[in-house]
């Protein structure tokens, strides 16, 4: 969910802007114009780092990749261009230019060649690219990585089974390569407590005590060296920042403004190359650390992980000893959060559409138990969650762990965030969480310390994912296994040979069924063993490598397989409209024998043309998964058990746990696009049920019938993340005791029922208004009226529009 | 607990409402009774005051299929008919609603026993017990289906339930008494004091329900009494003051305000009804009458406050 596509849907630039008039009054001024310039900053693009990284590999082409990137990556940090505002006190951007995206073609080039001279014209994110750098990335850049790149090398060796699942949509592989790269638990702590000389010092040691007759002996030492390399790279910034400030501080407008440019002078000349002292210090650490991650990885979603455990000891005694107050730590707070948003990634047109407005995500972890099983939460928790309600950014993106201990005050001030029409975070269940990790076998400590990647992706403690590499189009499948192997739409590749999926029993149907959805599966896998010795050889990381665990006493890279653990995530996209279909067929075809499966598939194929009266017969007379009839819940909780069987019996090409999801980002419309009429009555293109969710409008009976169908599902089998996202009106919220109630059934749904994740959009104007023009799609959007919560679109049109104003009100409280 | 199949009488009810948040504390399932002694103008659900079964129609939702029509043992399907349905000749057997497959043609109003009934409501226990909510029954008028709702109200206790009631006060006191053992609250509507305005306007006089309101309070029934807030006709000051010296002369001092909705007027055409309401009562209340009648009640002493949450100013 998405941290999900209608969340992601209001951010838009000039939804954005008008966040910014929305956010709180009472920011300082110079957050207020920090906040305001990057929510105003055009996108533009950042060559430095592509053309280094090239440089680099074309210069030595003998050399391991792992040293050809790292070199790269360290010639991009000494060359950047960099400057430091008349605001900032945290020091550093990854890019030239106040809101950039940096490009990585290595990792995938046909797109950038593809749709290179559309950067400044597409229909939604633009970015702007001047002539000669167009130029300079076209002749210089991407002619050398043409049919080059590590993704070109990954398809030429997938099967063709595979490119006829990719081009029909019916699997998308990710792996890293595309869209999503929901990385791993990044040891920040690491470098607070060590520091990057500590980091370059283990991996020297490690390096010295390398056997003579090791047989990966050549590895681990280009391994090491890429670290040391690496960490270097980021000490390297550090220093230019440090003598830039120094240098600013004589010519600095005011006496505090020399003041406080000489503590970056310092801070930057420290961290973090050395560990980090003071709460600033750290921010400047991490912040600095993140810009080293983005210049090697496709960068678009770097969890920061859970902050509240790893700044807290540097907050706590700054404000018990160093004399910082609460306020100034928040306004370094707010400076960080405020960084992420200079972020940006160039994707795709495809990929970006899935996004749905939103390219990259960084999202920190909050709350939750510590390693020792007993509540983590403390004051900068809290602090944390005040920065997020200031600003009101689309980064960093905010996940909340919550468990049945989780303190009150800290329940109430997520909730209270959570319906306030901010729309900025999303609540996790640690029980579940937890014993899904452990049930794969992670340790209790690791499986504790989980942190959220990006989405709803959780990772343990010290592994490597990726938990989104690949997608598999639930109802897509459904439409091939109904026509022999053959998609029903926009045929494109060749045919399979299926049998018939003609059965005397439902059973029967659904056994068949599910040994399509195996071969589906393990292909699946097959071609991300593929992706995975690509990475191997042509992606390695040594910059993320120094900060995950495992690595250096290993000597692998993270791609080679060094990290403690690993895991790899496949989606199933669309399970509501799966189950709603399997249940409509078990229903007509079998239980009650009212047509014949031919019946049903001829409909399907004719997009229901000349069939409206059946189409609205399974639309609106068949068990519906979101309304608690376990006829059809129970199908979708088969399914998912299902799964995770076929995904324990193999381990992935780095010897991880394979990993079932069930999210979508803005997939389930897009990938609903290429997917004929399905039995549940919807037509031909339309969108999917998103993340573990009913299908759109199907929910009928409110919210706590939804929840407790998707409930039926067990999460603990679901660890590489199900999104549930509701939508409320912000009606639904006018007072402290409907809140309340919110928080009740969010406990209700986690505790008492095993749910694992919710999100809440709060459903805006626009959405009303669409509802208003597609009532049939916006049954589930409930309202409050007349003492109830009442469906939107049965409100006559006055009221509407009352609802309207009403939710304008609320929506910026 | 299991319920007696003798004592499994069903009851006909309107609808459903879970996740409902103004009908007493936590979250909430309300169960709506079909059937109404009284038959306010402004009545907000107009389906629900008829005791007997009955179809509804929305027009567009229709698709034109005519199984209806075939379905139809009554010939009381017309497709040259404004409103599709003879109301002559419709017997409210179902047949129509069974079969129409967009649900254009719709049920009001469906037979639940006890035990299924207890079950439907029982879904959300968990929630119920997170939250301290519960059931609630309204109506129409719940009390017209006295039997049912009396074992309904027995059975939910027995399941542990916590439960409401929401009457317009119209009942037998006896009746009201009996149910009292297995209420946690009561919200007892005060609409009209004026017993001939409020037979002008709900059709039935006001003696027995005023009654019923001093009796509840003199026995410490645990009762909110509650105003809809209809312009004109019950947020009237000559109103408000006569219902603010009502509640002091028997000793309370706070009232529940529910705005009113124009919402229900589309519902009209969906029974076939062709009246069309006062002008009155075809826009909402807005945000300054509803505080100008908290005023009021202020003013005598009385602290009101919206059931729906703080008012947004406008
Ligand atoms: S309810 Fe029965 S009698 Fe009335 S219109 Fe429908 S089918 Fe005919
Ligand atoms: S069955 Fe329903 S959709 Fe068909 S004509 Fe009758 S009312 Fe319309």
């Amino acid at each position: 969910m998405t941290t999900t596509a209608s969340r992601k849907s209001a951010i838009d630039d000039s939804e954005l802007i008008s966040a910014a008039v929305a956010a709180r009054g009472d920011l300082s001024p110079r957050i207020a114009r920090m906040r305001e310039q990057v929510l105003r900053a055009p996108r533009e693009i950042s060559l430095v780092r592509a053309r280094e990284v090239t440089k680099a590999v074309k210069q030595n082409p003998d050399r391991p990749r792992a040293i050809q990137l790292a070199l790269g990556m360290k010639e991009a940090l000494r060359k950047l261009p960099i400057s430091i505002s008349d605001d900032e006190r945290i020091a550093g951007a990854h890019g030239e230019k106040t809101k950039c995206a940096v490009l990585y073609p290595e990792v995938k080039s046909d797109f950038l060649i593809a749709e290179l001279q559309n950067f400044t014209e597409r229909e939604t994110l633009r970015f702007s690219i001047t002539d000669e750098e167009k130029r300079e990335l076209r002749e210089e850049i991407l002619l050398f990585w043409k049919n080059k790149s590590a993704f070109d090398d990954m398809m030429s060796r997938q099967s063709e089974d595979i490119h006829f699942l990719v081009d029909n949509i019916a699997i998308v592989i990710q792996n890293d390569f595309n869209g999503a790269n929901h990385l791993a638990h990044i040891d920040y702590e690491k470098v607070l407590q060590k520091g990057f000389e500590g980091i370059i010092d283990e991996a020297k040691a490690a390096m010295a005590r390398i056997e003579s007759d090791d047989p990966e002996r050549e590895g681990k030492k280009s391994f090491y060296t890429s670290v040391i390399i690496a960490s270097e790279g980021v000490i390297g910034l550090a220093s230019r920042y440090s003598q830039l400030a120094h240098a600013s501080a004589s010519g600095a407008t005011s006496h505090e403004r020399a003041q406080e440019l000489r503590e970056i002078a310092e801070i930057c000349e420290r961290v973090p190359a050395k560990p980090a002292r003071t709460f600033q210090e750290a921010l400047q650490a991490v912040w600095l650390t993140f810009i080293g991650i983005a210049q090697l990885d496709v960068g678009q979603e770097i969890p920061l992980g859970r902050v509240d455990q790893y700044l807290y000891p540097y907050y706590r005694s700054d404000v018990e000893e160093g004399g910082l107050t609460r306020s100034e730590a928040l306004e370094l707070l707010e400076e960080f959060y405020i960084k992420f948003n200079k972020v940006t990634i160039l994707g795709e047109y495809a990929v970006t559409k899935v996004n749905d407005g939103n390219t990259s995500r960084y999202e920190l972890t909050l709350g939750g138990v510590g390693k020792d099983g007993k509540d983590a939460t403390n004051a900068f928790s809290y602090l944390a969650l005040e920065a997020v309600n200031n600003m009101r950014l689309i980064s960093p993106n905010v996940a909340v762990r919550l468990h049945p201990d989780s303190p009150e005050a800290f329940v109430n001030a997520t909730t209270n965030l959570m319906t306030n029409g901010a729309n900025v975070m999303h609540v996790f269940n640690d029980e579940v969480m937890v014993k899904g990790a452990t049930r794969l076998g992670w340790p209790i400590q690791a499986a504790r310390d989980y942190v959220l990647t990006g989405c709803v992706e959780p990772i343990p403690g010290s592994t490597y994912g990726s938990p989104c590499s690949a997608f598999i189009n639930g109802p897509k499948i459904l439409e091939l296994f109904l026509n022999g192997g053959r998609p029903m739409i926009s045929v494109c590749g060749d045919e399979q040979d299926l049998p018939s999926p003609k059965c005397s029993s439902f059973a029967e149907f659904y056994g068949k069924f599910t040994d399509y959805l195996r071969s589906i599966l393990e292909k699946t896998m097959d071609a991300l063993d593929i992706a995975c010795e690509i990475q191997k050889r042509l992606l390695p990381n040594p910059i993320l490598s120094a900060l995950i665990d495992g690595t250096v006493e290993n000597g692998k890279d993270i791609k080679s397989g060094g990290a403690r653990y690993n895991l790899l995530g496949i989606d199933l996209l669309g399970i509501g409209t799966l189950a709603d279909s399997l249940a409509a067929i078990r229903k007509i075809v079998y239980d009650e024998r009212q047509h014949n499966l031919e019946e049903v598939v001829e409909w399907l194929k004719s997009g229901f043309r000349g069939y409206e009266k059946e189409r609205q017969r399974l639309l609106n007379h068949l068990p519906k998964y979101g309304n608690n009839d376990p006829y059809v819940d129970e199908i979708a909780k088969d399914i998912v058990d299902f799964m995770d069987e076929v995904l324990k019996e193999k381990r992935t090409y780095r010897n991880g746990s394979w990993v079932l999801g069930l999210h979508s980002e803005a997939h389930h419309v897009y990938q609903g696009a290429i997917v004929a009429a399905m039995p549940n009555g919807r037509p031909e293109g339309e969108m999917l049920s998103a993340g573990a969710g009913p299908t759109p409008g199907m929910d009928r009976e409110g919210p706590t019938s939804s929840l407790r169908s998707m409930a039926t599902i067990d999460y603990t089998k679901v660890y590489a993340g199900a999104s549930c996202n509701m939508r409320f009106n912000p009606t639904l919220f006018s007072n402290q005791e409907s809140v309340g109630q919110f928080a009740s059934m969010l406990k209700t749904y986690f505790f008492r029922l095993g749910g694992q994740h919710l999100q809440v959009t709060v459903a805006d104007t626009e959405t009303l208004r669409k509802a208003q023009q597609h009532p049939e799609k916006y049954e589930d959007l409930f309202v409050r009226i007349a003492g109830y919560s009442a469906r939107f679109i049965d409100l006559t049109k006055p009221t509407q529009e009352e609802v309207i104003r009403r939710s304008e009100m609320c929506a910026c409280g | 607990m299991d319920v007696h199949p003798e004592n499994d009488m069903t009851g006909l009810v309107l609808d459903i409402q879970r996740y409902s948040l103004d009908d007493g504390p936590g979250i909430r399932t309300t169960v709506f009774l079909k059937g109404c002694p009284l038959s306010c103008r402004w009545c907000q659900n107009p389906e629900s005051i008829s005791p007997a079964p009955e179809i509804g129609f929305r027009a567009e939702r229709c698709i034109g299929c005519r199984t209806c029509q075939k379905a139809c043992p009554a010939d009381a399907i017309m497709f040259d008919n404004a409103d599709r349905i003879d109301r002559g000749r419709c017997t409210a057997c179902g047949a129509c609603a069974e079969g129409c497959p967009s649900r254009a043609m719709f049920a009001v109003g469906k037979r639940y026993s006890i035990s299924k009934l207890l079950e439907e409501v029982k879904r959300d226990a968990a929630f119920y017990e997170e939250s301290g909510g519960g059931v609630t029954l309204s109506g129409g008028e719940p009390t017209l289906q006295f039997d049912f709702t009396l074992a309904f109200l027995k059975a939910c206790k027995e399941a542990g339930l916590n439960t409401a009631i929401e009457t317009n006060g119209l009942a037998a006191s006896d009746n009201l008494r009996k149910l009292l053992p297995y209420l946690d609250r009561i919200y007892f509507d005060l609409k009209i004091i004026n017993s001939v305005e409020h037979q002008r306007l709900t059709g039935a006089d006001n003696r027995q329900i005023l009654e019923n309101a001093r009796m509840l309070v003199e026995c410490r029934a645990p009762v909110d009494f509650r105003l809809p807030v209809v312009p004109s006709m019950t947020a009237n000051k000559a109103n408000i003051s006569e219902i603010g010296v009502f509640l002091k002369k028997v000793g309370v001092r706070e009232i529940g305000l529910c705005p009113y909705h124009e919402n229900w007027v589309t519902k009209l055409s969906w029974l076939g009804r062709r009246d069309s309401p006062p002008a009155e009562l075809q826009k909402p209340l807005t945000s300054e009458e509803l505080l100008s009648v908290i005023d009021m009640f202020s003013q005598e002493g009385i602290n009101a406050r919206s059931v729906e949450g703080e008012i947004a100013a406008r």
